[in-house]
């Protein structure tokens, strides 16, 4: 690992993580090396607590990838992750931490690619406002 | 039961996803199956599309493959073309040739899944299909559309790979018409497709503008007509015109195309691009095929069967699902496809491959320590040298004690190497692992093993880079994850062998009998005094069947089985419980019962709505639909004599108070409207609607009714026809704009027949005390695990009729005797498996502060005030987790994916690579 | 239950600025069923103040406790073999809690981590509504069974006054006039005479008014 390169961990629902990465694999597409994932049953399982812990642990970015709002398997799984991150954005807002370290992604039905894409988008955004640490 | 079944195995003909469902469900029956495809791998025409309506649904194909590739009951034989069928119920044969080699099979029964195939436009010269570059077909446009696809997502037109600005789409081509090689039905499938690929087209740039040239907007089924409005408010203009002819604008590559609006104005427009919205054929193998059988054919090539016996053919023992039995959709056709294997159960004793698995007594948690053992699978397409690294990789973890690899018999290749190497975690590597999760657990299970014992790692979309240090990570996450495992209670609860069905309509009553013929009892709970439902309102089916006669028969078998208790003038108050045991209390007058059955089929079916405009219940020649069909069959004379009638469609429906499509109501007035004329040929009579949705092969009937004179007139929402009454002895004038006259006519009547909106009757009701969802419309919902139609939201119960949607007496009994096929899967099972992968509440931790209550998308938990905590019944549970997430006191946990892993996780990732 | 929210992380990071060891403490009560100080709080808080640490390059240590209730001395005593390895105490149980803290550990800084904000109840997961004012002498079965104390924003008996508009307090088109309410659930109840009947000017004397309230039943002291 390069010095600027940062430190993403991102929490992804199994079920379209699994899918999406059929279609990146497909389109030879890659997962860049500083994404980290961590898979969960639905994306409504994570805690606010669990997107701090990578901050703790000095990861730059976190994100997570879950359904499109109206084709969740758990119904309100997505929303409610999109709610929990909210959250943290306003804590990290307090502790005057950018906000936009913290986002959540909708795959697209049928559109895997964004999977691969949105970790990208989110190293590339990352690299932007560089390290937590001054 | 009765009389002896013969025993056999099944051959399937057609991979597609009716063939591969109904392989799955019935190698689930212990039927050894054959699964015959024409070409080299399962699918059928789901790969090619882009994204399926309503919900994407694309991760739910794979699964399916791989269960039927792993399944010892399933042999797969691809590039396989059937060559003969022969012989009868118990004992057929089928002559196959692969490649060069021929050969035969011996199976008990056959299903025709095979074969729909796109029309192919180039006979129609006046759109230059093939000649212009930039004229396609929707197929291949789904195939631009795909991000696997050729453009990798990017929509491009082919002249010159510009993302066009303007698409037109042209509905019907090769449908609705009796010229040129065209087939004279409607597809059926073409207006929700198109309408798709125009919102997709949006959802990829908001600025293409999309055009669709239609005839008739035929979004019938559930949730279309919601799509259909989606569609309109982004501003997919549709535009009611069929175009003739597509030209080409000189000095480059954008098509023209002419066209006469409503008013005869004809207008001329650019496009950078034309879809051509083909219609669907059987194809010409699965023609012949039926041909060579001796299935007879309709005159449109379909497999030619009554209304109410939808999947048979007329060869006993042969079945049918998806493209043969006309043009479906993929809900319909999983639908068709588990009906069939009701069919097959009902006449075919179980022959397997292999016998039932055995498994050894659960090993008790003697060895505390986790000891894990990495199991990979490398697809042809993954790079060798992965191989190496990840052995290399994986040994230096702490805790691991073999790194294996694992090819063809996944399920074998785990389950010695678990013994032998003694280990007690698994961690599985592969390419697609949520296709293998199935086998995995299988593995478990096999070695005595709890089956939750185990963690999945992906090993695609690796950036070759870095990709040993990708590997490592992913490597060392499962590991940390499998090693926090904690073996989750898994419960074996003995499967209590009775159905419930509720609703005692044609939907509820075929049910009750596919169940009850396969052995096993049926309590029927119907709320009114007599069995029916609906269907006694219903005269003829479309296709112009007598339905009193069959209802009567079907009343009388259901009274006759001793095996089914039926229960009128009962409701039920109350259900608890969970697959394979529930609790239903039920009340008949005044007095409660308690009922302990397996699953549950709901079935309490619809009604039309009554209207309160057009002089309903003010005159008496005003009848809604289902008192014109009484009316008819009981007292026909005083309608098959009157001079003059008018019906008129969608009221009350497709307006904003009830936005649905009632599906069956245009079929019934074209039906009624042929069967009065043949009577008497002498009356008038008036149709005035919105949309003619004819589909399918209903469009035969349309065509005739207007071969015979039926009249049929187009009303506009905010135009809507007005009833008077005359003055003398109830007779009735109707006022209707006529768009093609453009001016107001008036229609004297003798009656007029309402087709309202068809509603559920107490759906609301029943969907609290079953814990189902509903859709937006006030029907049932299907799973949201997809591609199960006639699945509800929680395990063990099953939908059918009227209230899952509007449709007619034919599709009510396919989806009668697939929620049957559903319901045996559970049935059939000695014991039923709870616990797992669910959330479970830690008492003494718990604030009763109804977090999880109020949390829980599937109304799960509850507080129960004998221990003074809230409890969730691992049953039905689902294992997402929010309640575990939400819960301020921390008193819930799920073992297989535990806070301690999520919260350990980012350490773990972060802190390695450095 | 009594019904707090978060501080804002900000004044919490301010109030424990210089200190380095710091023990966060739950309640398992009402703030627990409010969301807003159980043990999941207490781990948000904890990870939150670690994160401040680590970006302003400070070293912190944080223990995470959640007490059973921290309005009962007995369960206060449970911490304290461990309180003086603390330089400081955020609490985040309702006011209460902060106070025993500091009555029992009066060497110990300790710090609210939730401000309190009113008896009442959830309307739904995540709204929360007052409804008790703690005035001493309840009068709600006067009014259709709703208490014009807690509710009107100027606490009227006689009520509604002139600003009660299309059932809404001139305060905020969000809050409603209960009286209005009042009203309209006595008309359903057919008692609309009873509101005709004076009520005279409350005696504050059981409410705070009177001074900090201490309240002694014999029959239970030992």
């Amino acid at each position: 690992m390069t010095d600027n390169t940062p430190q993403i961990v991102a929490f992804c629902c199994s079920n379209c993580a699994s899918a999406a990465a059929n279609v990146a694999e497909g389109m030879k597409m890659t997962m860049p090396g500083n994404v980290k994932i961590i898979q969960v049953p639905c994306t409504g399982r994570i805690e606010v607590l669990h997107l701090l812990k990578p901050f703790e642990e000095g990861a730059d970015g976190v994100y997570v990838a879950g359904c499109q709002e109206d084709s969740c398997q758990y119904v309100t799984g997505i929303t409610k992750a999109a709610k929990r991150v909210a959250h943290v954005k306003k804590i990290l807002e307090e502790l005057e931490i950018e906000p936009d370290r913290i986002e959540v992604f909708n795959l697209s039905a049928g559109k895997g690619q964004e999977f691969v894409e949105m970790a990208h988008e989110m190293t590339g955004k990352i690299k932007g406002l560089g390290p937590v640490l001054p | 039961m009765g009389q002896e079944k013969p025993k056999g195995s099944v051959v399937i003909i057609g991979g597609g996803i009716s063939g591969i469902q109904a392989a799955l469900s019935l190698a689930g029956a212990g039927y050894g199956v054959h699964l015959i495809e024409h070409m080299s791998s399962l699918g059928g025409m789901i790969p090619n599309l882009h994204r399926i309506y309503p919900l994407c649904a694309c991760c739910k194909l794979d699964p399916r493959i791989a269960a039927c590739e792993q399944d010892p009951n399933i042999n797969i034989m691809l590039d396989t073309n059937v060559l003969d069928i022969s012989g009868n119920t118990g004992n057929f044969i089928i002559s196959l040739k692969t490649g060069n080699e021929e050969k035969t099979l011996k199976a008990g029964a056959v299903i025709l899944s095979a074969g729909i195939e796109p029309f192919d436009p180039t006979p129609h010269d006046t759109y230059s299909y093939g000649n212009y570059p930039n004229v396609i077909t929707s197929v291949e446009f789904e195939q631009l559309q795909r991000p696997l696809g050729p453009n990798k997502g990017i929509l491009k037109r082919p002249s010159d790979g510009k993302t066009p600005e303007k698409i037109a789409w042209l509905q019907c081509v090769g449908s609705r018409d009796i010229n040129k090689c065209d087939a004279p039905y409607c597809s059926s499938v073409c207006c929700m497709y198109a309408l798709k690929e125009a919102v997709n087209a949006k959802d990829f740039n908001e600025e293409i503008e999309t055009t669709i040239f239609y005839m008739d907007m035929r979004t019938h089924g559930k949730g279309f007509e919601e799509y259909l409005n989606e569609a309109i408010s982004r501003d997919v203009q549709l535009v009611r015109s069929r175009v003739h002819t597509i030209d080409s604008v000189p000095g480059g590559d954008d098509l023209l195309i002419a066209y006469a609006d409503e008013n005869d104005k004809v207008h001329e427009e650019n496009f950078n691009m034309v879809v051509l919205s083909v219609g669907l054929r059987p194809s010409v193998e699965a023609i012949e095929l039926a041909k060579k059988t001796g299935v007879k054919l309709n005159k449109n090539q379909f497999v030619a069967n009554e209304p109410f016996m939808p999947v048979s053919t007329n060869i006993p023992g042969i079945f049918v699902c998806g493209g043969l039995m006309g043009p479906f959709d993929i809900g319909e056709s999983i639908t068709q496809a588990a009906a069939a294997v009701s069919e097959i159960a009902a006449i075919l004793e179980p022959e397997s491959f292999a016998p039932p698995r055995a498994y050894p007594k659960p090993i008790k948690a003697g060895k505390k320590d986790p000891d894990i053992l990495i199991a990979y699978h490398l697809c042809p397409g993954m790079s060798p040298g992965l191989s190496a690294v990840l052995e290399n990789q994986a040994k230096e973890i702490p805790g691991v004690t073999a790194v294996i690899r694992v090819e063809d018999n996944i399920l074998t290749g785990l389950t010695e190497k678990l013994k032998e190497t003694d280990t007690n975690r698994l961690v599985f590597a592969s390419c697609t692992p949520v296709v293998h999760k199935d086998i995995v657990e299988e593995a478990l299970k096999l070695t005595g093993l709890n089956p939750y014992l185990y963690e999945t790692v992906d090993l695609r979309a690796i950036d070759p880079q870095s990709a040993t240090a990708q590997l490592k990570d992913r490597i060392r996450m499962g590991v940390a994850r499998a090693a926090l495992i904690t073996p989750p209670p898994v419960k074996e609860i003995p499967v209590v062998k009775r159905a419930l069905v509720v609703g005692g309509g044609v939907a509820g009553l075929e049910s009750a009998l596919s169940i009850s013929r396969e052995g096993y009892p049926v309590t029927l709970i119907e709320k009114e005094k007599q069995l029916g439902g609906h269907g006694r309102h219903v005269r003829a089916t479309w296709q112009g069947y007598d339905a009193q006669k069959y209802l009567k028969d079907l009343i009388s078998s259901v009274k006759k089985d001793k095996n089914i208790k039926v229960m009128t003038e009962t409701t039920v108050k109350e259900n608890r419980g969970f697959a394979g045991r529930f609790v239903t209390t039920v009340e008949k007058k005044g007095k409660g019962k308690e009922i302990l059955h397996g699953v549950s089929i709901l079935a309490p079916g619809g009604n039309p709505v009554k209207p309160e405009e057009y002089l309903y219940g003010k005159n008496k020649n005003v009848y809604l639909w289902s008192e014109l069909s009484e009316k008819m069959i009981k007292a026909p004379a005083s309608i098959e004599r009157a001079n003059s009638a008018v019906f008129i469609q969608c009221v009350g429906s497709r307006e904003p108070a009830c936005t649905h499509c009632s599906n069956f109501c245009c079929s019934f007035t074209v039906r009624t409207a042929v069967d009065l004329k043949t009577k008497n040929p002498d009356m008038n009579i008036y149709v005035l609607y919105r949309e003619m949705r004819t589909y399918g092969e209903r469009e035969d009937l349309y065509r005739e009714a207007r071969d015979k004179g039926v009249i049929f007139i187009r009303y506009d929402r905010n135009n809507k026809p007005e009833v008077n009454s005359e003055s003398d002895q109830g007779k009735l004038s109707v006022t209707v704009y006529d768009p093609i006259l453009e001016r107001p006519v008036a229609l004297k009547a003798d009656f007029v027949s309402l087709q309202s909106a068809i509603v559920g009757t107490n759906n609301q009701e029943l969907a609290n005390i079953f814990r189902v969802n509903m859709d937006s419309d006030g029907f049932f919902a299907e799973s949201p695990e997809k591609m199960r139609p006639v699945d509800a939201s929680s395990k063990g119960v099953y939908l059918a009729g009227l209230a899952v949607y509007p449709k007619d007496t034919g599709d009510s009994i396919t989806q009668a005797k697939a929620a049957a096929a559903r319901a045996l899967e559970i049935l059939k099972q000695d014991k039923v498996q709870v616990g797992g992968m669910v959330a479970e509440v830690m008492p003494e931790k718990c604030a009763v502060c109804l977090t999880c209550v109020r949390t829980c998308p599937f109304n799960v938990p509850f507080i129960d005030h004998e221990t003074g905590a809230a409890f969730i019944d691992p049953g039905l549970c689902q294992g997402c987790g929010m309640c575990v997430a939400e819960c301020p006191g921390k008193a819930i946990v799920m073992s297989t994916c535990s806070d301690q892993m999520l919260t350990e996780a980012p350490s773990v990732l972060l802190n390695a690579t450095n | 239950m009594i019904v707090a929210e978060p501080k804002p992380i900000k004044e919490i990071l301010e109030m424990v600025r210089d200190l380095k060891k710091i023990l966060i403490v739950g309640c398992k009560g009402c703030v627990t069923v409010c969301n807003v100080g159980g043990s999941k709080e207490v781990a948000i808080l904890a990870s939150t103040l670690r994160i401040a640490a680590k970006k302003n390059g400070k070293e912190i240590e944080i223990g995470e406790e959640t007490l059973e209730r921290q309005c009962d001395p007995e369960y206060i005593e449970e911490i304290k073999d461990i309180i003086n390895d603390y330089d400081a105490v955020i609490s985040i149980a309702c006011g209460v809690g902060p106070q025993f803290l500091s009555e029992r550990y009066p060497a110990t800084r300790v710090f609210p981590g939730v401000n309190t904000r009113f008896m009442g109840g959830a309307i739904e997961h995540g709204i929360w509504s007052e409804r008790c004012a703690g005035c001493g002498t309840c009068v709600v079965h006067y009014f259709g069974g709703l208490c014009p104390i807690a509710r009107c924003s100027k606490s009227l008996l006689n009520g509604p006054c002139g600003g009660s508009n299309n059932g809404k307090c001139e305060i905020s088109g969000d809050v409603d006039c209960i009286w209005d309410i009042i009203v309209r659930k006595m008309m359903e109840q057919g008692r609309l005479d009873e509101l005709l009947e004076f009520k005279p000017p409350k005696s504050w004397m059981t409410a705070r008014d009177g001074g900090p309230r201490t309240m002694t039943r014999e029959e239970l002291v030992k």
